[in-house]
């Protein structure tokens, strides 16, 4: 996914910062990020976008999951720079023009959020795999979550939501609502 | 213990349910076991929650309380509640938590005391607001006594109609200068002959059934089904309260099965971080069911009791429980990980291939 | 009053929407201008002598504003706890757990501050620690607290922090008389909470005094505790908890708050330390606990008496375990009517993490060996539904005197 641009990334080890360009939440982003600091942190800190959450920074624990290239990954350990040209989206993407996406709803409405810290890394983690898998099993629903740690909920509402918004994408116009 | 509070609930009633729900008495296959086990505690014994509840001047309300959200979804209950005895939209109801400067004292955010102590002062403090409001009605003439105070739609209902509460408000202390501020306070009691220093203020009481397969040849046990009964007085959000009692039965799971630190001779933590110790995760959980016994006898407001903190508690026994029907085996030390279920099984001669 | 509206509903979350859309802002994500902050050098021995700690090289990275070691500390270091005030805000002289605080860099930047603890040096003699309760209650071992005080307010002599005994009846006569008696030892042992929320806190200079942001579940606690520790008035500490990424009783009771509070009023600044959920195993942990169990039956199968003897393994420090482990004794005998009783539960400090309450005072260590204990009886000949018949019979009456 990132090999394309290991240009930039090979320069940026003699640089302390570097500049990238990448689409966050579909709008074209260009910002100069050091090199050593992950895609965790400037969301978090350089851009504003306190919904990545982080705990283990160590790609253990997902709260910090965000969707490149349309894959799950755990910003806390991908380094700014490789997402240079690449497509972004936080949890901050998700709903449009003040609308929830049905994954949001569905986590509020089957009771599946308490604390919240691990609410956007799941989140994030459902919408990547409905991008892939329209119609997932509760197996599938529960892999796609098994790096996704949550201490709050005992999880099976959480999947019991992911069921839920898939079957209601599954009814919604696939032009009109991107997965 | 002698003379104190007695432990309160329809036990039987909970066992049956709790039982039943785990399929107890249905067939089931060899290496497959059930277990059931009662878990009691209590909250925090002569403590002390207050509130304050304020009216402004377009008939909206903050509740100020020393509460913290973590979760459990207080925040929530006492917008419930409040809403409830102000008979107002829950909308138009702000809970302010956890600052010591705008709320007053509350002992702490514990013990499954919060909707019970803290949401009888919230209902307290509100309801003191209805004193003052009625007995603003009377002086303006919009009602004779104050006894006869009707409250609905946030309004109180007067000779010439319903008015507002901030209609109210406008007219007694003139326009948008109106607010109101009601006071509420819970105290336990005290007891200094009590070990504890007070009675307990109510029990929580769960019951929690258990059907796991034991693999013989790796010692791993498998919970096929976790199942929680609790008796909760009244669940004010049935939703939050099911919520939470999910919860607690896999952080039960998590330290019955798996959770362990692990210290070096030399008193260094070898397991810490998310890698090395194990919590449980998305593929590590049974089906989960919960019921709430709802027999409106707790002390809290409309006969609720504390929740939350039950179903952790009984979730080891009931599974140790389970894995003696299962495999004959008595385990008395946690967690129960693959190697310590298979060393008692193969210590008691009850080790080997599956099929036995 | 007209039918219920709310109450019995099941109405959705107040903070809902902003924790499915990531705008619940936790101590974490806060920050505030001017705010300098706070990285912690811990410990890498369970307990050593701290022979010296060289700071300089970090002193003069540029960005940091203050390396703070037990040193630079009032004299005596201050020390905070919610029940008996032992724990120092950095290890003075000797570290007690592995992982304890013993400097705090304060600069600019994270990243700043995270690359001045790495330029600190710390010469230890390490020394021989006791992490089991067999060990820390052995006569030579060493003491975790010489001069300290109890929960009694006595003078530690051992590592027992505190001691409760509650009995009825007579169980030694109970004892002569029964017609069974059954042995059993139960343990437990250390575990996490592991809430998702990394342990932060912000504090920043307020009035005379200072205010403290805090993922902590009891306010007035940390109000109370830091305004002990640090010598101001309760109306001098501002403690504004914010939304808890977990608590579990984890969060109960302070633990880097009272660092951050003294560091925000020395350096005048606001001061945030955050750290990973690393951090939180060298921070905070349940108790763990051996628990013996001796009970007695008539020929009928009714208990005639228990005796019970539990000993919980605090850590370094005593938090708040001496309440949370007589609390757990009061409850020692379970569900079962006994009329005779004896529970001896001890509290005793070891070299490991500080333990707190674990969904507040759960009494695990007595839950877990009553369907294990109730079922010897019985299991010859009943029935396992007899059995759950048999713990409703037995269980009516528990309290009643």
């Amino acid at each position: 996914m990132f090999t394309e641009q290991n240009r930039n990334a090979g320069r940026a080890m003699v640089t302390d910062s570097i500049a990238i360009t990448f689409t966050l939440n579909g709008a074209t982003t260009s910002i100069d990020v050091s090199c050593t600091h992950t895609l965790a942190k400037v969301l978090r800190e350089q851009l504003g976008l306190i919904g990545t959450k982080i705990s283990c920074e160590q790609g253990e624990c997902g709260a910090c999951t965000v969707i490149v290239d349309g894959k799950a990954v755990n910003s806390c350990i991908v380094l700014a720079p490789e997402v240079d040209g690449c497509e972004v989206l936080t949890i901050e993407g998700l709903a449009q023009h003040g609308e929830l996406h049905p994954i949001q709803t569905a986590f509020i409405e089957e009771g599946a959020v308490q604390c919240g810290y691990c609410t956007s890394g799941m989140i994030m983690s459902a919408k990547a795999l409905l991008m892939e898998n329209s119609d997932p099993t509760d197996l599938d629903i529960r892999e796609a979550l098994a790096g996704n740690l949550c201490r709050c909920t005992g999880y099976q509402r959480i999947v019991r939501a992911v069921s839920s918004a898939a079957k209601k994408l599954q009814t919604v116009d696939a032009g009109s609502m991107k997965g | 213990m002698p003379g104190d509070t007695p432990a309160d609930g329809d036990w039987r009633e909970g066992l049956k349910k709790a039982a039943a729900m785990v399929g107890w008495g249905d067939p089931k296959k060899s290496n497959v076991g059930r277990g059931i086990a009662i878990g009691v505690k209590t909250p925090i014994p002569a403590s002390v929650s207050n509130a304050v509840a304020k009216l402004c001047a377009d008939g909206s309300v903050t509740v100020a309380v020393g509460t913290t959200e973590m979760g459990q979804g207080a925040r929530t209950v006492f917008a419930q509640i409040a809403a409830e005895v102000l008979r107002i939209p829950v909308e138009q109801i702000k809970v302010i938590m956890g600052d010591t400067t705008v709320a007053p004292f509350d002992l702490a955010t514990a013990g499954s005391r919060s909707t019970v102590t803290m949401g009888t002062a919230v209902m307290a403090a509100c309801e003191d607001l209805l004193i003052q409001l009625g007995a603003i009605a009377r002086e303006l003439g919009v009602i004779d006594r104050e006894e006869d105070a009707e409250f609905a739609n946030a309004t109180i209902r007067g000779h010439q109609g319903p008015i507002s509460y901030g209609e109210l408000l406008k007219q007694y202390l003139g326009t948008l200068q109106g607010e109101i501020v009601g006071r509420g306070m819970f105290q336990g009691e005290k007891d200094s002959s009590h070990p504890l220093g007070g009675l307990s203020d109510f029990w929580e009481v769960v019951f929690t059934s258990a059907e796991v397969e034991v693999d013989r040849a790796t010692g791993k046990v498998a919970v096929r089904k976790l199942v929680n009964v609790s008796e909760v007085g009244l669940a004010i959000n049935p939703l939050q309260a099911r919520a939470q009692e999910e919860g607690g039965l896999i952080m039960g799971l998590g330290h019955t099965l798996m959770e362990e630190l692990v210290y070096d001779e030399s008193g260094k933590l070898l397991n810490a971080g998310p890698l090395d110790y194990r919590i449980p995760t998305a593929m590590d959980i049974p089906t989960i069911e919960t019921h709430l016994m709802e027999n409106r006898d707790g002390p809290g407001p409309f006969g609720a009791k504390g929740i939350g903190e039950g179903p952790v508690i009984a979730v080891a026994p009931a599974i140790a429980d389970a894995v003696y029907d299962a495999v004959g085996v008595v385990i008395k030390d946690l967690p129960l990980t693959p190697e310590r279920v298979w060393s008692a099984l193969n210590a008691s001669g009850r080790g080997g291939k599956n099929g036995n | 009053m007209t039918e219920v509206e709310y109450v019995g509903k099941s109405i959705r979350r107040a903070d809902s929407v902003k924790k499915v859309t990531g705008a619940l802002e936790y101590t974490i994500d806060s920050n505030m201008a001017g705010m300098l902050h706070g990285k912690l050098l811990r410990s890498t021995f369970a307990r050593a002598r701290i022979i010296s700690i060289d700071i300089a090289g970090a002193q003069k990275m540029p960005g940091v504003v203050a390396v703070l070691t037990a040193s630079e500390l009032p004299q005596p270091v201050p020390r905070f706890g919610p029940v008996i005030a032992d724990q120092p805000l950095l290890a003075s002289g000797e570290t007690k757990y592995h992982g304890e605080p013993i400097a705090i860099v304060l600069a600019n930047d994270e990243d700043t501050a995270a690359a001045a603890i790495r330029q600190i040096r710390v010469e230890y003699e390490e020394l021989p620690a006791v992490c089991t309760v067999a060990d820390a209650l052995r006569p030579d071992a060493p003491l975790l607290h010489p001069g300290g005080k109890r929960h009694d307010g006595r003078i530690c002599d051992s590592n027992v922090c505190g001691e409760f005994e509650f009995k009825w009846g007579d169980v030694d006569q109970a004892k002569r008389e029964c017609a069974r008696i059954i042995d059993d030892v139960y343990s437990f042992p250390m575990i996490h909470h592991h809430a998702l929320e990394p342990l932060s806190c912000i504090a920043y200079p307020m009035d005379g005094g200072v205010a403290i942001k805090s993922p902590i579940q009891s306010p007035f606690i940390l109000q109370r505790v830091i305004a002990s520790c640090l010598g101001l008035e309760l109306s001098a500490v501002r403690v504004i908890a914010s939304d808890i990424g977990g608590g579990f009783g984890g969060r109960g009771y302070p633990k880097l708050e009272p660092l951050a509070a003294y560091s925000a009023m020395r350096t005048g600044r606001p001061v945030k330390i955050s750290t990973s959920l690393d951090d939180g195993f060298f921070t905070v942990r349940r108790l763990a606990a051996t628990v013996s169990i001796q009970t007695g039956f008539d020929s009928e199968g009714r208990i005639v008496f228990q005796d019970v003897k539990a000993d919980f393994l605090m850590g370094a420090y005593a938090d708040a375990c001496t309440r949370i482990v007589q609390k757990a004794g009061f409850l020692g005998c379970g569900l079962y009517r006994t009329p005779n009783a004896r529970i001896v539960s001890r509290a005793i400090y070891s070299n490991t993490v500080v333990s707190t309450a674990w969904f507040w005072y759960a009494p695990v260590g007595v839950g877990y060996r009553v369907s294990d204990e109730c079922r010897k009886p019985v299991i010859k000949n009943r029935s396992a539904r007899n059995q759950v018949a048999q713990f409703a019979r037995q269980r009516r009456g528990f309290c009643a005197g």
